[in-house]
């Protein structure tokens, strides 16, 4: 090679490079907007609105529906505005009737409700724009592409790589020079504060939210030109927008900006130079921005430590003789269900009795450890691999898989757990979703050991476990067991501990108590525990593939949970139950499952704003209290 | 000569610009009642936060009879035998006032790591004793979280307790409180201070109390000592005395003077 090509190339790269960062930064115009936008209602209403990513898909598609009815230059740009503004009044909607309802639930209760409205709002798209992808219009005047070093790039891109900044100088000034901008700094600084509003709060949540669900509209309706419309774009970009957030710092809208430039650029690049790692390097990056600056880039310290999540004033306490009574009948009727069920109900009950220890196992981390995680899946996941494994590579029998397999799952929350326990409250929680993330990653793009997206096929179920009856029987056994072994330890002095660390971490540590080593060691066995149902799920589907490491099942988790209520400790086996039953149903029932169970989900929290499980033990006290 | 039981030595911490505390020195026997005042904002708590390892120092040493715990964790000093109150009373909300003594003892007989039997049972003799102590037993059932603000603050005493101390550092202990309460308290303090020759650092706001109580004041400004002496040297102190105008706080007596 002559020197002179060679440096021929080099400029190339260069001019190549440009053009690569051009289109990183015309990506994280939208993804900044949609991330800002959660980023300011969580600062003010310390809510986590799960439902942000379905405001953004709504974006697109009523914008979509307008541009083709407005008409002209002017219709297309009127159209992405209205769509934003339509899109907003339903955010102000769901705000007033549902989340004014709930504020005073215990935190994160308000992320179920939005999972809720996200379901729903994801079967009412394909409802009423169809399943197909939508391709929108391209932007008047901005359709050609600009030469910038003789590469081509889209007009539209270098209109939004400079709407982004315009867009963050415009709630900067709104911010610092309206009235209202700066009691929405100082009510995201200092929480007290929004207290002492009064009246005035309520209307400052809802204008909040006003502009947040606009701008995430927004965000939706401008990648018209750029991408298709569908009906899942709202679970890719909640993922993403999350960890925006957390990467800027939650409440800080520049954070947001630097974050949503930083992960498309990762993303631009990463591809290029690291393919393999691709999927992973966002949630590495994430992760270890994290344990460097636990608040996010730009992001603060709650000024007023918050009650962790699970903090309630009604003492736990053990059952009583005839409450023990009652469960052992259930147990039993449960252990029964073989007489009168067919195969179909058993793998059906076998799935729940492995979800209901899922469940367990994550409620005992965020209700008596008060660590919500939004990754558990990760644990059961492993586990799942990890009993595969040990049956196809180490050749071991179920039992020895069964019995080895969920260690891979200790591993990971061992591993994972160390760092997640030394970050505070929603920060955490975005941390365990990252190391999900990689460990579905590695899942999906080692195909050489996990065989990827084809799975591991062939584990099934040997011995007295062949049977449908034997199989619900074994998982039966194991979630009695791993939920009574979850309930002891609750009551045991290592449960004081864990409970004490979370209700208050000064007075513990003050009390001689090694918060983290505590709240590690609780991570670990949440995550054994998960392990172990998931290495049953295996078994009971003879296969194993990443989605069991994924975010929907994590979700899942999380809402069972929630929906059996964090404060009670039978929250999560009742959840789990509840949950199970009622999305098996659905499936069967109705092609408008998410709908339903969404609307479900909706009603259920506001009627039960302390879980199914907190109306039980409610209701027990008083009648208690009527009877004594 | 044996060494004070506690002993500052030229303590600072500065928040950002804010230099909360500036070059603190001074001791506390054994047996001693130590009280530190001064006007909201002068650093009292931060003082307290720097004692009982919650507040990492910028400068100075702390020795506890003799040996520098600097720095130290809480749950090291913990073990040390250093008990603590919280200006915002500090208690497990979620637990039963005897459950909250529980954890307090099962950390004090290290018994808080096993993972099985039930842990509300143990100790039950010790945290009867706590409880009737500070007046407590009668509310032994109710969740902690329920309880009046005065007797939170009781509880949190009692938890202090757990571990036998030889020092007790306590911020505000009877902010809340009702004259009777407060009076109640603190001669319970005081008692246990001279049965147990336990050392005690506290704030109050009350005047009437700490000069009743307190063997010696410490007055803290702006982050400096500006003065330390028995409660009648204190009381005469000019220096002080102005500190203390206009902050709504009067002097016991002062009316009559
Ligand atoms: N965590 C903190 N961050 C920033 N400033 C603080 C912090 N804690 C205390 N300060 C400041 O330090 C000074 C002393 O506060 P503090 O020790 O609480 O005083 P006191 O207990 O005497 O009222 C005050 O100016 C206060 O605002
Ligand atoms: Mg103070």
């Amino acid at each position: 090679m002559t020197p002179l090509s060679n440096q021929g190339l080099e400029t190339r790269l260069l001019d190549f490079i440009v053009a690569q960062f051009l289109t990183g930064l015309a990506s994280a115009c939208s993804l900044f907007l949609v991330a800002s936008g959660l980023s300011i209602i969580f600062g003010v209403t310390r809510i986590v609105n799960f439902a942000h990513g379905a405001f953004y898909m709504l974006g697109a598609y009523v914008a979509y529906s307008l541009t083709e009815r407005f008409s002209g230059a002017l219709g297309f740009w009127a159209a992405l505005v209205c769509a934003a503004a339509v899109v907003a009044l339903l955010g102000v909607t769901m705000e007033i009737l549902l989340l004014r309802r709930i504020y005073r639930a215990p935190e994160l209760f308000q992320l179920l409700a939005t999972f809720g409205v996200t379901l729903m709002v994801e079967d009412l798209v394909v409802l009423m724009f169809g399943p197909e992808d939508l391709l929108g219009p391209r932007a008047p005047g901005l359709k050609g592409a600009v030469d910038i070093l003789g590469q081509a790039i889209p007009a539209y891109d270098l209109f939004l790589v400079v709407l982004g900044p315009l867009v963050l100088g415009a709630i900067w000034l709104a911010f610092h020079t309206t009235r209202w901008g700066i009691l929405v700094r100082a009510a995201t600084q200092d929480r007290d504060m929004v207290a002492a509003l009064g009246v005035n709060q309520k209307w400052l949540f809802t204008s909040v939210f006003a502009l947040g669900v606009f701008l995430a509209a927004l965000g939706g309706a401008l990648q018209l030109p750029r991408e298709a419309v569908n009906h899942s774009m709202d679970m890719k970009i909640i993922v993403e927008v999350f960890v925006v957030v957390v990467i800027g710092g939650l409440g800080s809208v520049t954070g947001a900006f630097l974050a949503a430039v930083l992960v498309c650029e990762l993303n631009a690049f990463g591809i290029l130079i690291l393919p393999q790692v691709s999927l992973v390097l966002v949630f590495a990056v994430m992760a270890l921005v994290l344990v460097l600056r636990p608040y996010g880039l730009l992001g603060r310290a709650d000024g007023a430590a918050r009650p962790a999540i699970g903090t309630f004033i009604t003492p736990w306490r053990a059952f009583t003789t005839r409450e023990r009574a009652a469960v052992a009948g259930l147990v039993l009727l449960a252990a029964l269900l073989p007489l009168g069920a067919g195969a179909y109900v058993l793998s059906v009950a076998a799935e729940i009795a492995i979800f209901v220890l899922f469940a367990a196992s994550l409620h005992f981390l965020m209700g008596a450890g008060g660590l919500p995680s939004f990754g558990h899946a990760a644990y059961f996941g492993l586990g799942a691999y990890g009993a595969a494994f040990a049956l196809k590579l180490a050749g071991l029998s179920m039992a020895g898989a069964i019995l080895l397999g969920p260690l891979l799952g200790l591993a990971g929350a061992v591993l994972f757990g160390w760092f997640c326990v030394r970050l505070s409250g929603v920060y955490s929680a975005m941390l365990t979703l990252a190391f999900a993330q990689i460990a579905w990653a590695i899942a999906f793009q080692w195909v050489e050991v996990t065989g990827g997206d084809n799975g591991l096929l062939g584990i099934w179920p040997a011995g007295f476990a062949a049977t449908p009856a034997g199989f619900y029987w074994l998982a039966l056994a194991l979630a009695i067991m791993g939920v009574a072994a979850l309930r002891t330890l609750i009551f045991s002095p290592f449960g004081f501990a864990l409970r004490a660390a979370r209700d208050n971490a000064a007075r513990a540590e003050a009390l001689g108590i090694d918060r983290h080593r505590i709240q590690w060691a609780a991570f670990a066995l949440a995550g054994l525990f998960a392990a172990v149902a998931g290495a049953l799920f295996a078994f009971l589907k003879g296969s194993v593939f990443p989605d069991t490491l994924g975010i929907p099942l994590s979700v899942d988790a999380l809402a069972m949970v929630l929906l059996g209520g964090v404060e009670t400790i039978s929250g999560g086996v009742v959840g789990a139950i509840a949950y199970k039953l009622l999305s098996i149903w659905l499936m069967s029932e109705t092609e408008h499952s998410k709908l339903v169970l969404g609307a479900v989900i909706v009603m259920l929290v506001v009627a039960f704003p302390h879980g199914i499980g907190g109306a039980f033990t409610r209701l027990r006290d008083r009648l208690g209290g009527a009877a004594a | 000569m044996s060494p004070p039981l506690l002993e500052a030595k030229g303590l600072a911490k500065s928040y950002g610009g804010v230099a909360a505390v500036r070059g603190v020195s001074f001791s506390l026997a054994a047996g001693e009642i130590l009280a530190l005042i001064g006007p909201n904002g002068a650093g009292k708590s931060t003082c307290f936060g720097l004692l009982g390892g919650q507040v990492k120092p910028d400068a100075g040493t702390v020795r506890l009879s003799g040996q520098d715990i600097t720095g130290a964790p809480p749950r090291r000093l913990f073990r040390l035998g250093v008990g603590r109150t919280f200006q915002i009373a500090a208690t497990f909300a979620s637990m039963s006032v005897r459950e909250n003594v529980a954890v307090a003892l099962l950390s004090h007989h290290r018994a808080l790591a096993r993972p099985f039997g039930p842990a509300a049972h143990h100790h039950h003799a010790e945290s009867d004793a706590l409880l009737d102590l500070v007046g407590l037993a009668d509310q032994a059932g109710r969740a902690s979280g329920e309880l009046a603000y005065g007797d939170i603050k009781r509880l949190e005493l009692a938890l202090a307790l757990a571990n036998a101390p030889r020092l007790l550092l306590m911020d505000e202990p009877t902010a809340g409180m009702a004259s009777g309460e407060r009076i109640a308290l603190m001669r319970l303090v005081a008692r246990l201070a001279r049965e147990r020759n336990m050392g005690i650092l506290f704030t109050e706001h009350d005047m009437d109390v700490v000069f009743e109580h307190a063997d010696r004041v410490l007055v803290l400004d702006h982050g400096t000592l500006i003065a330390q002496g028995s409660p009648a040297a204190i009381r005469a102190d000019a220096h002080v005395r102005a500190i203390y105008l206009g902050t709504g706080l009067t002097f016991a007596g002062d009316a009559d003077a």
